[in-house]
């Protein structure tokens, strides 16, 4: 095996779909670079069951642009000064839809890819702000699962941050 | 499109809270927990980690049903801090939420010794103190007594003396932050408590702003071996700064603002000796004109804010400060021959990320496009 084949491994989609991928791409994701530490050099193929092609195409996508990127540091317990700007690049990379956002939120938090997990999920923040419960339901096709009587709870106990 | 997965990924709850905490305003967390069980469960903790009603009476209410476990979850557990901004309830408040880490008596309150004697008594897991206006040396030596287990402490506007300080750091083993603005009967002696306490060894945060401190009270300080932000406001001393450079080693973050007698020396000091320094701010040092930034030849991050600036200096700094990733200059900048040797000077930055410049000319649309084409990372510019 040569230097350059040594630096990469395969990753198997859940529709059997292959992925050769740099090591050093594919170690944007703990999930992996743990796997590849443990297993160390393989020909054989990683399956990925929760994740499917057209999914793991798009986060391969994103860790092979953040492949450079220093990890995430521990994380801040200051949780007041977090601020919901994404920058140019992750903002267009998240320009897809709904499903698709949802998907790659479930793929990054399954392979432990901290960085695209936030990202995403501040996509959704800032998609619930200024909503109303209901709108908010509309936007992302929630059930009201609640009885009226619980509804009627809730919204007695926690009227206290009504804003009128 | 058919999904992988069979359940809704906003009913995650591991999701769902990695979503919520980029939530901060109340009215946005009301809204969420009103949605379904799933959010109610996930965003409620949100809700109530650091309250601040609207509508004081209706909360007081809800934590007191929730203390009797009348309510569908337990709300009053769920608080973390609480600022003491109204004195009827303060006392409640330490009985029901035994959870708070961290609490801010307000300037607006007077809360006497006796009740603050009670509220720390209550409240076991302190973590962080904010003392404003009020305080009193009884009040540092009530902390001292009750809340052993601190890490942060502010203390703001407030009549304390050395001998309080003294008292507090003596008990409050754990502290790795401390700001004092502010307080007019602080001298000399408290530097000299700080830099000889037993949480010095642990000490990562120190602001000082507004105090009475003199060079030669710095210039006796001995080692913070663990200070990783500094910043100093509004004193006026320079000289004894020069010692207190080489004594904080693994400094990162340093932040000078409206420091009449800093002199560029001092923070040339600070770049040659503190070799870890990431982040350098100066905010309207009259006496400094950017020469000794090039000094901080480690930094990542420079702010620098001053009415005027030489050309020449902004030269050197771009030229010393290479891994400089976020560069904001807000100064007149004087004899600069033309806009395109700003650009030629900043694109020697090839980390640079983001820009802010506000040096009374703009950055042309050419000039943006050729200053990314130097600087293949930079995003931002302003």
């Amino acid at each position: 095996m040569s230097a350059s084949e040594a630096k990469k491994i395969t990753l198997k989609s859940c529709d059997d779909i292959e992925f050769k991928v740099d090591i050093r791409v594919a170690s944007r994701s703990i999930l992996l670079k743990n796997m590849i530490e443990d297993v160390g050099e393989t020909d054989q193929s990683i399956p990925l069951p929760n994740v499917n092609e057209r999914v793991l195409k798009k986060v391969l996508e994103w860790c092979e642009h953040h492949k450079d990127d220093p990890q995430p540091a521990i994380e801040d317990s200051d949780t007041r000064r977090r601020n919901t700007e994404i920058d140019d690049w992750n903002k267009k990379f998240l320009e897809v839809e709904q499903d698709m956002l949802f998907e790659i939120i479930l793929a990054a938090n399954y392979l432990d890819i901290k960085q695209l997990l936030d990202i995403g999920c501040k996509t959704v923040a800032n998609m619930i702000k200024g909503k109303t419960p209901e709108q908010i339901r509309e936007t992302f096709n929630i059930q009201n699962d609640f009885t009226p009587e619980e509804e009627e709870q809730i919204r007695k106990e926690n009227e206290w941050a009504e804003d009128r | 499109m058919s999904s992988m997965h069979h359940y809704h990924p906003l009913q995650n709850h591991y999701v769902l809270t990695q979503i919520f905490k980029y939530l901060t305003e109340q009215r946005v967390l009301y809204s969420c927990v009103q949605v379904s069980s799933h959010w109610y469960a996930s965003a409620a903790p949100f809700l109530y980690r650091r309250p601040i009603p609207k509508k004081l009476h209706k909360f007081i209410n809800t934590i007191a049903d929730a203390a009797q476990h009348r309510t569908l979850l337990p709300y009053n557990l769920m608080v973390c801090e609480w600022i003491l901004a109204d004195k009827p309830n303060a006392l409640f408040m330490s009985q029901c939420c035994s959870n708070v880490r961290y609490i801010c008596f307000s300037k607006h309150v007077f809360i006497d010794e006796s009740l603050t004697e009670k509220l720390l008594k209550n409240w076991r897991r302190l973590r962080s103190i904010v003392l404003q206006k009020n305080a009193t040396d009884e009040t540092l030596s009530l902390i001292a007594q009750h809340s052993q287990s601190i890490e942060s402490i502010e203390i703001h506007g407030c009549l304390v003396t050395d001998n309080g300080i003294r008292t507090l750091l003596s008990h409050c083993h754990a502290i790795n932050s401390i700001t004092i603005v502010k307080c007019p009967s602080i001298t000399d002696k408290t530097l000299n408590a700080l830099s000889s306490a037993p949480c010095t060894s642990i000490l990562q945060t120190l602001n000082i702003n507004e105090c009475q401190f003199t060079d030669s009270g710095f210039a006796a300080v001995s080692l913070f071996p663990t200070l990783h932000r500094l910043s100093l406001q509004a004193l006026k001393i320079n000289s004894g700064l020069l010692h207190l450079a080489k004594s904080v080693p693994q400094l990162e973050e340093l932040t000078f603002r409206n420091m009449p007698k800093l002199t560029d020396n001092v923070v040339a000091t600070f770049g040659k000796t503190c070799r870890e320094l990431k982040r350098l701010k100066l905010y309207q040092c009259k006496e400094i004109n950017g020469v000794g930034v090039k000094e901080c030849k480690t930094i990542v991050e420079l702010s620098y804010f001053a009415a005027n600036m030489e050309f020449g200096e902004l030269e050197g700094i771009c030229d010393g400060c290479r891994k400089i990733e976020k560069l904001t200059i807000d100064a007149k900048l004087h004899d600069v021959g033309n806009d395109e040797d700003i650009i030629c000077a900043i694109s020697q930055l090839k980390e640079l990320k983001a820009l802010g410049l506000y040096s009374g000319s703009l950055i042309s649309p050419l000039d943006k496009l050729k200053l990314q084409k130097e600087c293949p990372n930079l995003q931002k510019i302003n």
